[in-house]
């Protein structure tokens, strides 16, 4: 499986803010991968570096090969939806697609005129006059519309309510299933995650915690709950990612490649949600813990 | 056939797709012949990665209770074995002779659920 | 791109058209209203014998306000311009996010700005070339009487010069927005950019574009009041002085004030202020001082004939300046500093 973006070292600087550190990753092609990680951890330059709109202060970055935004026939396989989905105020949605038309040689009309109108938005509606959700499918349109062969989506329902949520989420698995495009998307908002990524790259404070497919993380994750015991004292091939101890008890999170059964503890899968919530935890580095890989194969 | 996922249950999103098809087959909403709907239309409906909704439909296939024939979809083509009620009850009584006796052994009701749950768990494990 | 660019520009351009189209209809009535009040006063100027000097002056006064603002008009476009189309071009983008949208349509940034830039420059410098040439116009007679059009206001204000300052008024203004990346800070440096580089320009460059012709100019104090020459009296007692500001009918005077000479080319700016004081209301009395007599300037003037050459010129030089601003914008993005 090919990899569609591909970053060695990449950094940047904002001034004396490193908004990215030292970031390597290899995103395989065809997956919809989640990007989670706290506010300010580098989803957005992340994601920004990835599209072209900055260029990186170290490192480099590479999508299908290429740097990002290196010409015109890049620009056309990389669709981006910026956060808050900005759109031209005063132009319609009609002119957004004729806008998307005359600007992207591959632009798919059928498509774009397919989506708003079964999202009931009037055409002749200015952009500015738009919900919030409506301006959203507006951005999602103008980027799936020109059919790029990797979609980027920074905070995409972050501004929505659970309803036009579930819509935006509806159409841009649709074009997934259609088109087979790999779509990388930031998010804080796990459980939507889970429906429909099926690959996860977690950043905290600007560096890579974790990136594998979801479904290795969630059959190498457990929860391991014991009576009190130092995390050292636990058999090879059990890895502790994080150690909680109270009184009498201690609650360990491992990696493991199988569940091993013990009657000493009992370990249970973890869901996608606390799987993330522990990697975001700072506490999560815990003394004795090995440096998380950032693929698991 | 209308599927929905529940993010908060625990169970695999394409196991909960695998087992709302097994539930509609077992209900007579489905049946031999019938044509699953397309990944395209379940990922856009249910608003789930349509590797999910493959998955799923590969799982029913290695169950051996839906065909894909190329280019038109994927279709029922088994029905579920399931026993009777009638054949339920041995087994029923069975558990029900183990319960007592795990009481018996002082197990309290969580007790009992947590030993079913994980020796439930391991069992499908080393099953599959 | 250009499609786009147009869509965003579609109303500006429909308001200056519309404001040009209420400005074009005034100046033609009250233009043709002149000529016709010209052909009757210049054959009392040409023809006339006696009160030449006040026929004209009447013609003139007749069309002060709207020469003025005609004269302003001129001026002040290609700064509004470059405040108003210039400087939210990029700025806008950035502060609504929009750049966001755009940048990553399949065009490459370099070509949307070069479209923009070109479209929307163009159009500010068709505007303000349609404005100037009217006002040339509609001010032709005047300038004809007047023979000020060199004049450092009037030259910024006529001909093809205005379509200078429009290109640079306007790159600087997206320059502006390109670098501060909001709106209204940006509109006000790129004000205080244009009006600076405006006000420079005929004090600094302009009167250089060519080397000046030099000459001797009789200084008669006893006719000092006849528009040729104006006496300038500076400092007081000992240091009190008087020079001489020459103008000439056509040409641009550049040297600006000079010392009376005398005969033998020596400063009597010393003594003419002595014989002034001495005679407060006179314009040239010389009692108690000795005044020498046959006095004379020297200035430096640009000949009317070289008008078109230095309207060339500054032309040239604003567009030049405005192709460099926006290479570097061009220069600017491509580093994507965002």
């Amino acid at each position: 499986m090919t990899a569609i973006l591909e970053t060695a070292g990449l950094g940047k600087r904002y001034g004396r803010r490193q908004a990215l550190s030292d970031c390597t990753l290899s995103v395989p092609r065809g997956r919809v991968v989640g990007l989670v990680g706290p506010n300010g951890a580098g989803k957005s330059t992340l994601l920004q570096l990835a599209c072209g709109l900055i260029s990186p202060t170290s490192g480099t970055v590479t999508v299908l090969g290429e740097p990002p935004a290196s010409g015109p026939e890049q620009l056309a396989k990389v669709g981006f939806v910026a956060q808050d989905a900005p759109a031209y105020a005063a132009l319609t949605v009609a002119d957004h697609l004729r806008l998307g038309a005359r600007l992207n040689p591959g632009w798919d009309a059928r498509l774009a005129a397919d989506r708003i109108r079964r999202l009931g938005i009037d055409p002749a509606q200015r952009a500015g006059a738009l919900s919030g959700g409506q301006r959203a499918q507006l951005a999602l349109t103008l980027a799936v519309a020109k059919r790029p062969e990797l979609l980027l989506l920074d905070e995409p329902v972050a501004a929505l309510d659970p309803l036009a949520r579930r819509e935006f989420l509806r159409g841009l698995m649709e074009f997934v299933a259609e088109h087979g495009a790999t779509v990388i998307l930031s998010s804080h908002l796990v459980s939507d995650l889970e429906r429909v990524c099926d690959h996860l790259i977690a950043l905290v404070a600007s560096r890579v915690r974790l990136a594998g497919d979801v479904e290795e993380l969630l059959t190498t994750h457990f929860r391991l709950t014991t009576a009190r015991r130092d995390g050292d004292s636990l058999p090879d091939g059990l890895e502790v990612v994080r150690a909680v101890h109270t009184g009498r008890q201690s609650t360990f999170v491992v990696r493991a490649e199988t569940a091993a059964h013990d009657p000493a503890w009992v370990m249970e899968p973890l869901d996608l949600e606390d799987l993330v919530l522990t990697y975001l935890d700072p506490a999560a580095a815990t003394p004795g813990a090995r440096p998380v890989p950032e693929t698991l194969r | 056939m209308e599927f929905h996922l529940d993010t908060r249950s625990g169970v695999a999103p394409y196991l909960q797709l695998v087992q709302q098809v097994r539930q509609a087959l077992r209900l007579g909403l489905l049946s031999e012949g019938d044509r699953l709907p397309t990944v395209k239309d379940v990922a856009a409906q249910v608003a789930v990665n349509p590797n999910t909704v493959l998955k799923a439909y590969r799982e029913l296939e290695h169950q051996g209770l839906a065909a894909p024939k190329p280019g038109v979809g994927t279709f029922v083509t088994g029905t579920l074995g399931d026993l009777s009620p009638a054949e339920h009850e041995p087994l029923r009584r069975e558990l029900r002779r183990w319960l007592g006796r795990a009481r018996a052994a002082g197990l309290d009701e969580e007790g009992i659920e947590a030993l079913f749950r994980t020796t439930f768990r391991t069992h499908i494990e080393e099953e599959t | 791109m250009i499609w786009l660019t147009w869509r965003q520009l579609r109303v500006h351009v429909l308001v200056a058209l519309a404001a040009l189209a209420a400005i074009a209809l005034l100046l033609l009535v009250t233009g043709l209203q002149m000529r016709h009040s010209y052909d009757t006063a210049v054959t009392a100027v040409t023809g006339c014998a006696s009160g030449c000097a006040a026929a004209e002056a009447d013609f003139l006064s007749r069309y002060t306000g709207l020469s003025h603002l005609a004269t302003g008009l001129v001026i002040a476009v290609p700064g509004l311009l470059g405040v108003f189309w210039g400087a939210p071009l990029i700025a806008r983008e950035v502060e609504t996010g929009t750049h966001r949208l755009v940048w990553n349509q399949s065009v490459t940034r370099a070509r949307w700005l070069a479209v923009k830039l070109a479209t929307v420059g163009l159009a500010a410098v068709v505007v303000t070339g349609l404005l100037s040439l009217l006002v040339t116009w509609w001010a032709g007679p005047l300038d004809q009487v007047a023979m000020d059009r060199f004049s450092p206001l009037l030259f910024s204000a006529r001909g093809i010069a205005p379509l200078g300052y429009a290109a640079f008024a306007f790159t600087v203004g997206a320059c502006a927005g390109l670098l501060i990346r909001r709106t209204v800070p940006a509109m006000a440096v790129t004000l205080a950019v244009f009006a600076a580089v405006q006000i420079l320009m005929p004090v600094a460059v302009r009167p250089y574009l060519q080397e000046p012709v030099h000459t001797d100019v009789a200084v008669d104090l006893s006719q000092s009041t006849s528009g040729r020459y104006t006496l300038l009296r500076s400092g007081s007692g000992a240091e009190a002085r008087v020079d001489v500001q020459v103008s000439r009918p056509g040409d641009w005077v550049v040297s600006g004030a000079s010392p009376v000479l005398d005969r033998s080319g020596r400063d009597t700016g010393r003594s003419l202020a002595c014989g002034q004081s001495a005679a407060p209301a006179g314009d040239g009395g010389a009692e108690g001082c000795t005044v020498p007599a046959d006095l004379h300037t020297r200035i430096a003037y640009q000949p009317a004939d070289r008008y078109w050459a230095f309207q060339w010129s500054e032309t040239a030089i604003y567009l030049a300046l405005a192709v460099l601003a926006g290479g570097f914008c061009s220069w600017w993005l491509r580093r994507r500093r965002s």
